[in-house]
């Protein structure tokens, strides 16, 4: 009796566990397995050859994943210090872009979506940005407003930047990318 | 019993129910795509399952495309009903991706507008049967035009992107991946 019982919380326990770790891993992408540059994370895997991970995160949540040839998503949830980002905060994005046809920059709340202000503006593109000498660019993120490229955020709870590079053109069969290739994300004034 | 002993049951059961939930874990993970109704295929045929071009409404936007950049339509395709043309003419100097996806799993196939050699895409989805059937009627005088494709399964969908560059350019955007041609083309096949 006693031996039976301990079978079947045995049973019980690693059905919880198991299927846990199941719905854990396909709801809060926790990116096993990504290319990482300084705050960025990409993950090339769920574009080149998707994994288990990756297939069943679609099956779930209806997405429509890239193929390479088309885009690449790279996201940061960091600041180039590591402190999360947060849409009380100023963010100043600038640097390098990897060599595309078009990028966007888009920022995101914690489920994915765009954040959605009085103003719509949730995301830059590339051939709207005001550049200056020598096609330098500066985006900058914050809640209130600013000259130039602004980004507009509200409320302060903890958000992503997407940046979506279509047709890249770094990626010739080598996964490797370095830190200077992606922007730099630099924080200012709290509110 | 020993407090020895008493301690190897509990480690051989800690140790049971690691490697039984690693098993349920892997098993689970593999298995569910299968049973999903909620993947892209199964949201999009759920609102029209006719094989025709349509744009990605908002319903459906928030769960398929992330970019508010990204202007998405869809096509459905069952090639029981016969092969699927997929035509753009001509194309626009925009960015313009077309993907071809089973109903569950990632894309087959994907092109962009840059991939075309000339101004057009004409492409031609079929089965391994159909493309037996094609070829046999092929006149072997007369070049192919056209891109055919296998596809890995007779149900499926096309995927159609474009950039919306400012935010004036938005219905531009549409207009473009509308004008994606998608439907069901009996003509290639031979009369049985």
């Amino acid at each position: 009796m006693h031996r039976l019982l301990a079978i079947l919380l045995v049973m019980l326990a690693s059905l919880a566990l198991g299927l846990g770790a199941t719905l854990w891993v396909v709801s809060s992408n926790p990116q096993i397995g990504a290319l990482r540059a300084g705050p960025w994370t990409s993950d090339l895997r769920a574009a080149t050859a998707p994994d288990p991970y990756t297939r069943a995160r679609q099956a779930r949540d209806g997405s429509v994943g890239l193929v390479l040839t088309e885009g690449l998503k790279a996201a940061a949830r960091v600041d180039d210090s590591g402190r999360r980002l947060f849409a009380n905060c100023t963010y100043r994005v600038s640097g390098n872009v990897p060599p595309s046809r078009f990028w966007t920059l888009t920022a995101q709340d914690g489920n994915g979506q765009p954040i959605d202000t009085a103003l719509h503006r949730a995301n830059w593109t590339s051939s709207e940005l005001m550049r200056g000498t020598g096609g330098h660019w500066e985006i900058v993120v914050s809640p209130s407003a600013q000259p130039g490229n602004w980004l507009p955020v509200s409320g302060n709870a903890p958000f992503q930047l997407m940046l979506m590079l279509y047709e890249p053109s770094i990626l010739g069969g080598t996964a490797s990318v370095n830190r200077e290739q992606f922007p730099h994300i630099q924080r200012g004034d709290c509110r | 019993m020993s407090a020895w002993v008493r301690l190897q049951q509990v480690l051989f059961g800690l140790m049971m129910i690691a490697v039984l939930a690693g098993i349920v874990h892997i098993v689970s993970l593999l298995v569910m795509p299968r049973f999903a109704s909620q993947d892209a295929y199964h949201l999009l045929i759920a609102q029209d399952s006719a094989s025709k071009i349509r744009l990605i409404d908002e319903a459906l936007r928030s769960k398929m495309v992330e970019d508010p950049a990204i202007v998405a339509a869809a096509c459905p395709y069952d090639l029981n009903d016969g092969p699927l043309r997929i035509g753009v003419a001509p194309l626009a100097q925009e960015f313009l991706s077309i993907s071809f996806h089973p109903t569950r799993g990632p894309a087959f196939f994907a092109l962009t507008d840059r991939a075309a050699a000339k101004a057009e895409i004409d492409m031609l989805l079929v089965t391994q049967d159909q493309l037996q059937a094609i070829e046999g009627e092929d006149d072997p005088e007369e070049p192919i035009t056209e891109l055919r494709l296998v596809a890995p399964e007779q149900k499926g969908f096309v995927f159609v992107r474009s950039l919306v560059r400012r935010p004036g350019e938005r219905a531009e955007a549409e207009r473009r991946v509308l004008s994606v041609g998608c439907e069901i083309d009996k003509s290639e096949m031979p009369d049985n």
